[in-house]
This record gives C-alpha cells, structure tokens and sequence, in this order.
C-alpha cells in the first residue's frame, strides 16, 4: 500500500466513523421478524405456501398477458380499420342510396348520375345494358314531371342526359340480331310513346310558352317511336340510320359551336319531321335552302343554297 | 461462519429444517439489520430491509436459485440490492430534519444534533456514489470485511474491489469538502 493509499484508508475509517455506531434492533420487533421468517420457512417446508409458486406463476401470466395484450392491440387495430371501412362502405351505399331521389342541381345528383354509369358500364350483356337504358330514361322522365311540378325550370343536363340515354336505347337494339332486336325495338316504342304521353301532359299544365326544352324532349320522343317503327320494318335501313347517327353524335361533340344541332333533334333522313311534313322535301333532314331543293320552304338562307345534298343522307324508305 | 463455505447449512435451508432457517437468522439478522441501518438512518427502514432480504432467501431456497456458498455475501448483496432500489426511489436524498435523536445522557443535546446532521450528510454522500463503489467502502469500513470477501460478495476480483475502494474514497472526500464548503 502506497503512503496516498494510507492517507485514503485512514480517510475512509475516520470519515466514516460516525455511521459505525448502530443502535440494535429492538428486541421484540426481531423476536417477531424472526417467528415470521421460521413461519415462512415451515409453510413452505409443508407446501402450505403455495404463494410462492404462484407468485411466478402470476408473473409468467402477465408477461404472458403483455404478449397478449401486444396480439390483441395488432386484432384491435385490424378491428378498428375493418369497421371504418365497413362504415365508409356502408356509408356509401346509404349515400348513394339516398342520392337516388335526388333531383337536377341537387348536391347528390351527381352521385346518382355516376352510380348509373358504373353500374352501366358494369353491365355486360346487351340486352341487359338496353333493359338498364330504358330505365333511365323513365329516371328521367320521373326527375322532369318532379322539377315541372315543383315549379323548377327544366335542367338542361336533364333534357341532354336523356336524349342521350335514348340514342344508347337505339344504338344497343342495333347491336342485336333481328329478332331480338325487332322485339326490343317494340319495347322503346312503346316506353317512348308512354313518355311522349307524359311530356304532353306536362305541357298542357305549363302556360303557352312552354319551355322550349320540353318541346324539344317531346319531337325527339316521335323521333324515336318513328325510328322504331322503321326498325321494325326495315332493320338494315335502321342499323345504317343509327350508325349514321352515332357518327353525327361524335361530330358534334368536337362542334361545340353548332348550336343549333344540339337545341333541335336531327331529323331523320327520309323521315319526315313533323314541322317538315306537307313541305314536299324529300331531305327534311337537311339544312333548309340547301341544294336549291328547298322549294316551298320559305326559310331559305341566301347564298347557302349550291352545296347539294349532304353524301351522308341516306334514303328514306 | 463468515467466507466459509456454507454449504452444509444451506444444504438444510433448503429442506426448510427449521434449526438451520433459525441458526442463519440469529447469524446474519444483525448485522443486515446494522448494515441497512448504517446506510439508511432510520429504524423502520431498516427492518423493512431485513425482513424483505430474508424474505428473498426464502423465496430463491423455495424456486432452488438460492446461493451454494458464501451465504453471508449473498444476503450483503440482497440488502444491497434493495437499498440501492430504495436510493433510486428516493433521488435526491435530502437531510432530514424530523428525525428522532437517540437519547444519549453522555452526549449534549447541541452535539446530538451536530452529530446527527453529520451522519445525514454523510449517508446523502454515500448515497451519491455508484451502488459498487457504496458497498465497497460500507463493508470495508464499516463492516470491517477483508477485500477477499467484498470480492465474493460483488463477484469481483480483489483488484477490482481495492480500484472501486479507491474511486469509491475519492469521490466520497469531493462530496464531503463540498459539504464543509457549504456548512462554512
């Protein structure tokens, strides 16, 4: 031992001198310490502490709980995510549920229109994709004797979603062999009769200015119960006469301009309007003045009259 | 019985015979008791610290992990271990200015109470110091253990143990000048 170390043991003693001094336990409290730790050591002697076991036993069970707990926090997790999404899914079906009565302008409305065309477009068979169109259309009628009723003006999304909906009616009966397809055409006859029934009830309720929306739904409803009887009739002519039509479609949507082709019906070629009945046209579905064959029109537009016959125009039957 | 081997008694301590639990009990509750009170100052402390040290003997004879040999070093340690748990939940220590003098007739009552913050002080330096460090200078000079034993007892070798005094010391007198720097 070096001469520091001596210091610092002789340190240490002195230092802790004072703390050397400890009064002794008293001697009823070790008597009672001492019988508890010989009753202690004799129950465990004949088993009769099982605590001790069990003490373990308890903590290996919660630890065991903690590993549990961990796996059952992992479940609840699960659990919460799968009820959001079920919530959210069920949420959506109410929303789209109750978006179902909703009216043109309304904030669900958009939600109804979409619903339709998933569900349109989820829809494989022809005849199926025809049977749903034609429901539209009675969705539509249904929302315009609502918004007539209840005073609104008619939406002009309204009046184009369902005339759109009843050249789809047209373009999915052509898609069906003859038979089929005679047979469908008698069913949108029949729906767009019925339809034309109802616009013409609608109109006897409006003043004599009606809105020219609701005139227009009406002459495209003759158009269709037109282009259905011809359907039935001659199915080639039909065919050529929509696909002619799903063509002039296409072309207006890349026409925005051409106004008029989207607030009137295009006549059908060969088939009379009914304001061009009686005129002696035989191209009613021409622009009048065209051609110079505008005789007896009176609505001919100076200086648009040498451009023949449009070349797509295809013969009445 | 102290540093020898203690294997024939504990051999019946683990039978629970009730002559050898009485025969370690009598051995060793007094200077558990003397050691706990040293560190703690305070009497109840000290026989919580007893009772649960010989408490755990009985539990690690009955779960078979109880010690072999040595068993003097092995109840030091269990008492240590549950001082130190005590230190940890009472940090910082703080002087205690409700505690009961013992009554000395020899001893002034201005030197009882010199004597008694002296101890506070020095129990808050100990207190202070690495749990190792603290048992080493307690049993060395407090208990008066050889090194060898202190090595069993912190499973140490004796180098390590006279390395850890010496730290132990030295961090004992920086605390005990700040001390006197404050007293001053």
């Amino acid at each position: 031992m070096t001469r520091a170390d001596g210091e610092l043991d002789e340190y240490g003693k002195r230092t802790l001198a004072p703390l050397r001094s400890a009064p002794p336990i008293h001697p009823r409290i070790a008597e009672a310490e001492k019988s508890k730790f010989l009753l202690q050591g004799e129950n465990l002697r004949q088993g009769l502490i099982p605590g001790f076991d069990e003490i373990y036993k308890e903590r290996d069970y919660r630890k065991l709980n903690a590993i549990r707990g961990k796996q059952l926090s992992t479940l609840f997790k699960a659990l919460v995510v799968t009820i959001l999404v079920v919530i959210l899914l069920v949420g959506s079906s109410f929303t789209v549920y109750a978006a179902q009565s909703s009216l043109p302008g309304q904030p669900l409305y958009t939600i109804k229109s979409w619903s339709e065309d998933v569900r349109l477009s989820m829809t494989l068979s022809t005849k199926a994709k025809l049977n749903l169109t034609l429901d539209y259309t009675n969705r539509r009628m249904n929302e315009i004797s609502r918004m007539v009723a209840s005073g609104k003006a008619l939406n002009d999304r309204t009046s184009e979603r369902l005339q759109s909906e009843l050249d789809n009616a047209l373009q999915l009966a052509a898609q069906l062999d003859d038979p089929q397809m005679q047979y469908a055409l008698g069913q949108i006859k029949r729906q767009a009769e019925n339809q034309g029934m109802t616009i013409e009830e609608l109109i006897s309720k409006l003043p004599p200015q009606a809105e020219p929306a609701i005139i227009h739904l009406q002459e495209r409803l003759d158009e269709q119960v037109k282009l259905s009887t011809i359907g039935e009739k001659d199915p080639q002519a039909f065919r050529s006469e929509v696909h002619e039509r799903l063509h002039k479609r296409q072309g207006s949507k890349h026409t925005p301009t051409s106004d008029q082709s989207q607030s009137y019906p295009e006549g059908l070629s060969g088939t009379p309007m009914p304001e061009q009945e009686g005129n002696g046209n035989d191209h009613p579905n021409e622009v009048p003045g065209h051609g110079g064959q505008g005789n007896g029109q009176g609505q001919s537009t100076p200086g648009n009259g040498n451009h023949g016959p449009k070349p797509t125009d295809t013969p009445a039957p | 019985m102290r540093n020898s081997p203690d294997q024939a008694i504990l051999e019946r301590a683990k039978r629970f015979e009730a002559q050898a639990l009485e025969e370690i009990y009598d051995t060793f509750s007094p200077g558990i008791y003397r050691y706990a009170f040293r560190l703690l100052g305070d009497v109840e402390l000290a026989r919580e610290c007893m009772s649960e040290t010989f408490n755990r003997f009985l539990i690690a004879l009955k779960r078979d992990s109880g010690p072999d040999n040595y068993l003097q070093a092995y109840l030091y340690r269990i008492a240590h271990n549950w001082i130190t748990d005590y230190y940890r939940s009472k940090v910082p220590p703080s002087l205690r200015l409700d505690v009961n003098l013992r009554a000395d007739p020899a001893t002034e009552p201005h030197q009882a109470v010199a004597d008694e913050i002296e101890s506070q002080q020095l129990r808050n330096a100990l207190s202070l110091l690495t749990p190792d460090q603290r048992q080493v200078i307690v049993l060395k000079y407090l208990e008066d253990w050889e090194n060898e034993s202190i090595a069993q007892t912190l499973k140490k070798p004796v180098g390590a143990v006279k390395a850890l005094q010496h730290r132990a010391l030295g961090a004992l007198r920086r605390i005990m000048s700040r001390y006197e720097d404050i007293n001053l």
